[in-house]
């Protein structure tokens, strides 16, 4: 396994909990590849056409999209289920489209020039999310977001402002995802539209999903598994759409647990006196 | 009508051509049990549902203490002092009974982002919730999952949970719907360890007994309007709610006591 | 020339609606999206190669495609949609047939190659034109339209007066009532594939007579808008989904004439979303009471 695959991975781990964290609340993005997008190309035009340092890059780069993400949820997160599903769609083609349109970043030819992401800032990045991660699931935020997730209309009469909430995550998933991105574009030194296509964001949940979704490893898992299993057996890396469909499906069909099965309890472990 | 906890005035709720409230005005008075009876249909849930921030009703005002809560949004009438139990018992069936009620911890809900930053399990969290579930009596079964309770208890959990937010106002729909004798007296018992704890209490019910037991006064509705109001002797004997139940009163008895 | 972009606006449109009238069906019937659709619609264009590619002359390929498309349809329907019967089974139906519309496009390309394939009919076909009233109209492209047009009056007739028609109607309405009226509900649902799909492929199939290749990126770059089209006119809304493709894809073409062609692509997801969030039902469906105030 090389270097590269080790990349790969680890940016996919970091899209993975990205859209990880927004489901944490009940909903499904599927624009994270959209907010890589919008990651890639600030961090690029901050370091590139501005020349300061990838720090800034990739802080503009969070920000930028944590906007683009409070503008599009606010009125996006007030609609549900497959109403919900197709806005993030919508979203996602609006942002390819966009980019594909702005000659600033070069158009449907792309943007070159970045540079400087080097195995260690992933990996810590992967760290420090992933310590972030494991802190709220032993924290009091992860039981509410269970009980939104339980009965939303309940939660809301305890006292939760539900749409603050799923705001809140949203712009958090997106910032992650664009940061992502950022040290992706910095990597990959070349990026253009077609890196970042609704497909992407429609396999970056695919990661989610078929990893697990009721704690933060499977996103690992499912990241992990469907970046290197491609590489690791030409034969499958030559019909990686193929087998990735195929397998996809069968999957889905198979799985008795549904598609969004439930956190198990974690705070009886700490509690008896 | 001021010094009441809650003033209904002239409120009024359509749904298309239906009108499931109408004008109704009534008040709940500082410390007493308000019960509201009526037949199906009458307006009662939808009544509560208005109250707690479920429905926005279309005419009228709502205030509590004095404070308009008519435009309030749901989140926001619940960190006021407003809880309630639902008909078809709303707990969260797939986390334990004491998560059940440290999620609705108020200081919490109502800062989400920041209780990122406090420990998950933190004793007095901890002790905070085990105490209320000690007072429900439901301090042994804190690490069962809410969905395997039985019918009894999980309605205790959900009135433990409706406490955790140190309430004033607990609006309770139908909760002996469904249950014995047994558990009825048990659920008038429970109601009274509440009390001390409110300032007011609104209960719908189909069962007299406990109408009987709980209100200090009652209202009766029928299609959304008020049909009658004194002590719960004077209102059940009314020709009128008489007229309204007949035939259901019975039946209504028989099912609320298999 | 105005006139000539408003007829193409009118094909363009006809060619849409035919895919959002699928998307609508299967909505209607299931409230689930399928989005092996665009694929399907892609695969269109294909068959019409292989109809031409064993010697067959091009109109053939119509009831060839209405066969593999609808036959595509049922094994999409038996794989990503009959099990997937509860509450969030609508996203797992998605992404399901999301799943197989890549599968679709793989196999595709790895059969024909990733650049667009010629159709291989000669280029008098969609080239040979007739004057009237001082514009070119292209043969194919009246032919297309007249196409589409029919089986948009035979597909309303269907639905409003054959059995098939009122069984998709009623179980559209409520499951359960179609169910206590004796409808066999799985039977109506593959129907319903069926006819969609059809309508899809010969979409497909026509969209690649009309420019004479076949290219297996459509199914994403233009059959999705259909989705949009759909959400916009009317979820589930058969009516909604012919007008708003007519109307779509006479805006898009008007666009283009006045050189504003790519914010069109922009513009169809922006008017998606701005109506979602307003009539999540889209304009013509009936509004739901939305009750809660959170």
């Amino acid at each position: 396994m090389t270097a590269e695959y080790a990349f790969l991975t680890g940016i996919n781990i970091l899209l993975a909990w990205s859209v990880y964290i927004i489901l944490l609340s009940g909903t499904l993005s599927f624009a994270n590849g959209a907010f890589m997008a919008i990651g890639g190309y600030v961090a690029g035009i901050v370091t590139v056409k501005f020349g300061l340092p990838l720090a800034a890059g990739l802080a503009a780069a969070a920000l930028a999209a944590a906007v683009v993400g409070l503008l599009a949820g606010y009125p996006a997160l007030r609609t549900r289920g497959i109403y919900l599903m197709l806005v993030t769609v919508g979203l996602a083609f609006m942002v390819e489209s966009g980019v594909q349109n702005i000659s600033y970043i070069g158009g449907v030819k792309g943007m070159g020039g970045m540079q400087g992401t080097t195995i260690y800032h992933i990996y810590g990045a992967v760290l420090v999310v992933g310590l972030a991660l494991w802190k709220l699931t032993r924290s009091p935020l992860q039981r509410l977001l269970d009980a939104v997730r339980e009965d939303e209309l309940v939660a809301g009469a305890l006292g939760v402002n539900v749409v603050y909430l799923r705001l809140a995550l949203f712009c958090f998933g997106a910032a992650l995802a664009a940061f992502a991105g950022g040290l992706y574009s910095h990597h990959m030194f070349f990026i253009a539209p077609d890196h970042f296509t609704v497909i992407v964001s429609v396999f970056v949940v695919l990661y989610v999903i078929m990893g697990g979704v009721n704690n933060m490893w499977g996103p690992v898992l499912g990241a992990t598994v469907l970046t290197l299993l491609p590489e690791a057996f030409r034969v499958v890396g030559a019909w990686r759409q193929t087998v990735f469909g195929l397998a996809i499906a069968l999957l889905l069909l198979f799985r008795r647990e549904g598609l969004m099965p439930f956190r198990m309890a974690s705070v009886r472990r700490a509690r008896r006196s | 009508m001021s010094g009441a906890v809650l003033e209904i005035d002239a409120v009024t709720k359509r749904f298309g051509g239906l009108v499931a409230v109408d004008a109704l005005t009534l008040e709940v008075r500082e410390r007493e049990a308000l019960g509201i009876v009526g037949p199906n249909g009458a307006g009662k849930t939808a009544l509560i549902n208005i109250i707690s921030g479920f429905y926005r009703a279309d005419g009228g005002a709502i205030r509590f203490r004095g404070h308009d809560i008519t435009r309030l949004k749901l989140h926001q009438i619940g960190r006021l002092g407003i809880a309630r139990t639902f008909q078809n018992i709303r707990v969260f069936r797939r986390m334990t009974v004491l998560e059940n009620v440290m999620a609705a911890n108020p200081r919490h809900a109502a800062r989400p982002l920041r209780s990122f930053f406090v420990a998950g399990a933190a004793q007095a969290d901890v002790d905070e919730a085990m105490a209320l579930l000690e007072f429900m009596g439901l301090a042994e079964r804190a690490d069962q999952l809410a969905g395997a309770l039985p019918y009894g208890d999980a309605r205790r959990l959900e009135m433990a949970r409706a406490l955790a937010g140190k309430p004033k106002l607990l609006l309770l729909d139908e909760p002996s719907a469904g249950m014995n004798e047994e558990e009825t007296a048990r659920l008038i018992a429970d109601i009274g360890k509440c009390r001390a704890r409110l300032d007011g209490i609104v209960l719908i019910e189909h069962d007299m007994t406990m109408i009987r037991e709980v209100a200090d006064r009652v209202v009766a509705m029928d299609y959304g309007k008020k049909m009658a109001e004194g002590t719960p002797e004077a209102v059940l004997n009314d020709p009128h709610v008489r007229r309204a139940y007949l035939g259901l009163m019975e039946s209504d008895v028989a099912a609320a006591h298999p | 020339m105005l006139a000539e972009q408003l007829i193409n606006g009118l094909v363009l449109g006809a060619m849409y609606a035919l895919i959002a009238i699928g998307y609508s069906l299967v909505f209607g019937v299931l409230d689930k999206l399928t989005f092996a659709h665009s694929e399907i619609f892609m695969f269109g264009g294909y068959v019409g190669v292989a109809t031409v590619a064993l010697g067959l002359p091009i109109w053939w390929a119509i009831p060839a495609v209405i066969l593999v498309a609808g036959c595509l349809g049922l094994m999409v329907e038996f794989v990503s949609f009959r099990k997937f019967t509860t509450p969030d089974g609508h996203i797992t139906a998605a992404l399901s047939s999301f799943a197989i519309g890549i599968v679709l496009i793989d196999l595709t390309q790895k059969i024909w190659g990733t650049d667009p394939v010629d159709l291989g009919i000669p280029r008098s076909f969609y080239t040979a034109s007739v004057a009237m009233w001082g514009i070119r109209l292209a043969y194919i492209k009246l032919a297309i339209f007249g196409v589409t047009l029919a089986i948009m009056v035979g597909l309303q007739l269907m639905i409003m007066k054959s059995r098939i028609g009122r069984n998709i109607r009623a179980v559209a309405e409520s499951t359960v009532s179609a169910t206590l009226l004796g409808i066999d509900v799985k039977r109506v649902t593959q129907q319903t594939f069926f006819i969609a799909s059809a309508l899809a492929g010969i979409a497909g199939l026509m969209l690649a007579m009309r420019g004479g290749f076949a290219d297996s990126n459509v199914g994403l770059s233009f059959a999705l808008k259909a989705l949009a089209i759909m959400a916009i006119g009317g979820m589930g809304d058969v009516r909604g989904a012919m007008v708003g493709g007519l109307v779509i894809g006479m805006l898009e073409a008007l666009a283009f004439q006045f050189d504003l062609g790519k914010l069109s692509e922009v513009l169809v997801w922006a008017l998606m979303i701005a109506v979602l969030l307003v009539r999540p039902t889209g304009l013509l469906g009936r509004a739901l009471a939305r009750e809660v105030r959170a």
